[in-house]
């Protein structure tokens, strides 16, 4: 039997967050049960592509997931169920802290939902504020706390770097704040002013490259000294508690995603889900195909999305040239990677400049 | 066929942009060759290029007939010449082709450098001059005075100088009786053995090389076989004819005192050449006319396609383009940083920009070209005199005796007040004052011995920034003079990259240094490895700067949503790696290269 990730979108949010480019809008009342109905059909769509799969993590993701009501959930958890699921599953909710209440937490628990990510962005009001966020820190505790209480001990948090009034002292604060709250993993990302977003049509100041790097190089090192260890460019946890559903992203494991924007990547083709949710509720399927990966293609994947992880890549099945060997070695003389038995792997200072030396080798081998 | 007694060749000379162009285009109107509506903005310049940038460049000759009050016809030539400096060779055939000069001055700048070079020109072919005050519609237009400076400066008669707008056409009919009047018939033999002086020629690809003559003696008819006087080689005339602004006019002859064209299946310009004499080998001349000589370059530069596998079209480009243009010289050159390319020479910066801009936009071409740099002349130990036009060839300093740069003598005409500035940039451009006039007094007319090196990157932009662009400039070469000259190497992680080399004054070697490195230092983008950038002379290090090693670039997030945008983002980035120049280790993109060869002060 393969192993399938499923990814469920729900592309519904109170509010924009000021960085934000994930697709959603605000739900009007009856949109999020619509929306809910029209998952439940694309997913029985795919009844016979399911066969000989059984599903051993689940995503859902957004927008605002815990905007899904008991109900709601209720009805995607059985139609996920209707499928081999396996039993230790990873059963991941993104929730936000003014929408994910204790009691909401306590049925999402029930009905299965195994692990928590929190969006708790900064541990200081002001920086909290001119993100957009519609919470306190303090709420973002609570959230926490209410999700031990429903039984979920499997807590990520997420963090942002290089936001506006973020200063070496307060993103300490902020990481302080986050590891006493003692989650199983946290992902901390740069942030990244994208197009068709407020921050874009009003951008913040942004710190240089010098000051980015000491906040990253920084951040993961303290993470690291409370026993957070950095398995991927942005991400760090517990031993054990990595996140299974994002790993299979980055090896090339099969998912599947449902609703609009979702990608897939299933049965070695790569396709996705027009970013439309009146189509999406009206049931018209706008699948959009990629272009069939070449045997190319799955090697630039695979050292593209290997690189994210500590982990690394082996490159002896690409048999690197001499000039390529030699490269690996100026860049471990750098202190940018480690190269040891073919297995190539970026240290924290090469996690950082990942774009260019991905590049780079691609161009040579 | 007009009689010769009625027939009056003369050509519009100026500075630039005092109006010869639009004068150029009344008399088209004036005299009915093209009717108003016709009328396309100064159509004598035929060359997009040239309408853009308001100059000309190539000269053109056009035929017009006029009838006088009296009833009277006659044929006007009417040649118009390029006013830059660069050009000074192409001007002066043109002037051999004439018997009259209209010498244009603008009457709210008066004489400027150009006035006074084109008008001694035009001295010195012998050519009847007619002062024409022209933009007298303005209200900065101070006539009087500009009488006054011509009798003066020029030293010609003014008081009957036609006083003009040619932007209103106020007047123009006073310039055609000027001419009629003053400038002489001209003479010639129609039955003495032909002597056809080439003042110009044109590529077309269907007719070949269409030659531009004035006869000075003798007649040539179709079918008859001609011989080129300087090659000896000979063609059978195809076509004959007048120049019409509108197209050619086919005629059977031309005759002793005409001016027109001819075709004869000459395949290129290099057959047909400026100043040269056309005869007939039936009944050929004894002599040539005088004053045949080549062009020489004064400046050059490396042309390398960005992209080294459109050399060949690069080659291609520049054959083309010498079909049109007969004083550009080029030869393959090759470079350890740009591969493959040419070292092209250039009459002057004005014509470099020029060639520069048609290989790009006519021929479609990405270039990568080197700073500009002059011929050094350099004496060796070994007792040899050797030239130099590349950098890279320049010998160790223990086999040169001596170095010799090329001078220049400038003449600059600016108003009082900014005299002290602009001394100051002469000097600081190792110049040395000669003499000092006042042409007015508000004028001044400074000359100065420069070296040719220092005015052919930015001195004439300089000059125009610090006199509110009122100065004036020309130039005419002098010869060779001692120098101290030294090859300044630039090294980018250890290694010489050999088309940032050049030559420099020791003196300017420093602080030209420092420049290099800092505008490296700025324009190469920071990479994974950190970059020492250094200023060597002969081996040893006399400036550097540190490009410091790249700190981001990264994507935070990849998950499902992002794994096809991140690949599309590597695959530009690839993409875009590829098209840097590698300079040794070091990846520099095109514009970065550029900026830097262009060293802006």
């Amino acid at each position: 039997m393969n192993k399938l990730g499923l990814y469920i979108h729900i592309p519904f949010c109170r509010q924009k967050c000021r960085y934000c480019a994930f697709y959603s809008s605000r739900p009007r009342p009856q949109d999020i049960s619509r929306y809910v109905k029209a998952v439940v059909r694309q997913l029985d769509s795919y009844d016979e592509d399911l066969q000989d799969y059984h599903i051993d993590t689940v995503y859902f993701g957004g927008g605002t997931p815990s905007l899904l009501s008991e109900g709601d959930m209720a009805q995607l958890m059985d139609a996920i169920r209707r499928y081999p699921l396996s039993e230790h599953a990873e059963i991941t909710c993104e929730c936000n802290p003014d929408s994910a209440t204790e009691n909401k937490l306590l049925s999402y628990a029930s009905l299965g939902i195994n692990r928590i990510s929190i969006g708790m962005q900064s541990g200081q009001q002001d920086e909290l504020r001119a993100l957009g966020r519609l919470h306190t820190h303090e709420k973002t505790a609570a959230c926490v706390a209410a999700c031990k209480q429903a039984g979920i001990e499997n807590i990520s948090l997420d963090l942002l770097l290089s936001i506006p009034h973020q200063t070496p002292d307060s993103l300490m604060d902020s990481l302080q704040k986050a590891v006493d709250l003692h989650p199983a993993h946290l992902s901390v990302y740069g942030l990244k002013i994208e197009e068709k977003t407020p921050f874009f049509l009003d951008p913040p100041p942004m710190p240089d490259e010098d000051t980015e790097w000491e906040a990253y190089q920084n951040t993961f090192a303290f993470l690291e000294s409370m026993g957070y260890n950095q398995y991927e460019i942005s991400n760090a946890a517990k031993p054990g508690f990595e996140s299974r559903h994002n790993n299979k992203y980055w090896k090339r494991d099969e998912t599947l995603g449902l609703g609009p924007a979702a990608h897939s990547f299933f049965k070695g083709r790569r396709f996705y889900q027009e970013a439309d949710t009146a189509a999406f509720m009206q049931g018209n399927k706008n699948i959009v195909q990629e272009p069939p990966l070449t045997a190319r293609d799955i090697l630039e994947e695979t050292v593209m999305l290997g690189l994210r992880l500590k982990e690394g890549v082996d490159v002896t099945p690409l048999s690197p040239s001499p000039q390529t060997i030699s490269f690996l070695e100026q860049l471990e003389k750098e202190a940018y990677c480690t190269y040891h038995k073919g297995v190539l792997s970026l240290t924290r200072k090469g996690f950082f400049l990942s774009n260019t030396i991905i590049t780079s080798l691609l161009n040579l081998i | 066929m007009s009689k010769q007694e009625n027939i009056r060749n003369f050509c519009i000379v100026a500075h630039i942009d005092h109006g010869k162009s639009t004068l150029a285009d009344r008399l088209l109107e004036m005299t009915h060759t093209v009717s108003g509506r016709e009328m396309e903005e100064q159509v004598l310049d035929n060359m997009d290029l040239e309408r853009e940038r308001g100059i000309t460049i190539k000269a053109r000759a056009v035929r017009l007939e006029y009838i006088d009050k009296e009833g009277q016809k006659y044929a006007f030539n009417l040649i118009d010449t390029p006013g830059h400096v660069d050009f000074n060779y192409e001007v002066s055939r043109s002037l051999s082709a004439c018997e009259g000069a209209l010498l244009v001055v603008d009457a709210t700048q008066g004489i400027q450098a150009q006035t006074l070079a084109n008008g001694y020109l035009a001295f010195d072919a012998g050519l009847e001059i007619i002062p024409v005050i022209n933009k007298v519609d303005l209200p900065a237009a101070d006539v009087d005075e500009t009488r006054h400076e011509i009798e003066e400066i020029v030293g010609i008669p003014a008081d009957e100088a036609p006083c003009i707008s040619a932007k209103t056409g106020l007047n123009i009919e006073a310039v055609l009786d000027a001419v009629i009047r003053s400038v002489p018939a001209p003479k010639g033999d129609p039955f003495s053995p032909a002597q056809a002086l080439i003042f110009d020629a044109v590529y077309d690809s269907y007719k070949g090389v269409i030659v531009y003559v004035r006869m000075k003696e003798g007649t040539l008819k179709k079918g008859q076989t001609i011989r080129m006087m300087a090659t000896g080689a000979e063609y059978e005339i195809v076509e004959i004819g007048y120049l019409r602004p509108l197209g050619l006019e086919q005629k059977e002859s031309l005759e002793a005192g005409e001016v027109g064209f001819l075709t004869a299946a000459i395949k290129t310009l290099s057959d047909a050449q400026v100043g040269d004499t056309i005869t007939t080998a039936e009944h050929p001349a004894s002599q040539p006319l005088p004053g045949y000589k080549k062009a020489l370059p004064m400046v050059y530069s490396g042309v390398y396609p960005a992209d080294g596998s459109h050399y060949g079209d690069l080659r291609d480009a520049l054959d083309k383009l010498i079909l049109n243009d007969a004083s550009l010289v080029f030869e393959p050159d090759t470079s350890v940083a740009l591969g493959f390319g040419f070292r092209c020479g250039y009459l002057g910066l004005l014509h470099m920009e020029i060639v520069l801009e048609r290989l790009e936009r006519e021929f479609n071409l990405d270039l990568i070209t080197t700073a500009p740099s002059v011929i050094y002349q350099l004496q060796m130990t070994n007792g040899q005199t050797v030239m130099i036009d590349n950098p890279t060839n320049y010998p160790p300093s223990e086999q040169i005796t001596a170095a010799l740069e090329p001078m220049v003598k400038a003449s600059i005409i600016l108003p009082t007040e900014f005299v002290g500035s602009i001394m100051d940039l002469c000097q600081d451009r190792r110049g040395v004052l000669i003499d000092l006039k006042y042409l007015g007094p508000d004028r001044v007319e400074l000359h100065y011995h420069l070296p040719l090196n220092e005015i052919i990157y930015d001195f004439f932009d300089a000059l125009k920034s610090r006199s509110k662009g009122y100065a004036s400039l020309d130039y005419e070469l002098l010869g060779y003079e001692k120098s101290t000259l030294v090859k300044l190497d630039i090294l980018l992680n250890g290694e010489v990259v050999d088309a940032l080399s050049f030559i420099v004054h020791a003196e300017k070697a420093y602080p030209r240094a420092r420049r290099i490195v800092e505008k490296l230092k700025d324009n190469i983008p920071r990479q994974l490895f950190e970059i020492p950038v250094q200023a060597a002379i002969g081996g040893k290090i006399i400036a550097r700067e540190t490009v410091k090693a790249m700190r981001k670039d990264v994507l935070a997030k990849c998950y499902g949503g992002d794994i096809s945008r991140k690949k599309k983002l590597l695959e530009k980035q690839k993409e875009g790696k590829k098209k840097m120049r590698q300079l040794g280790s070091v990846e520099v993109s095109k514009e970065a290269f550029m900026a830097v060869l262009k060293l802006d002060e």
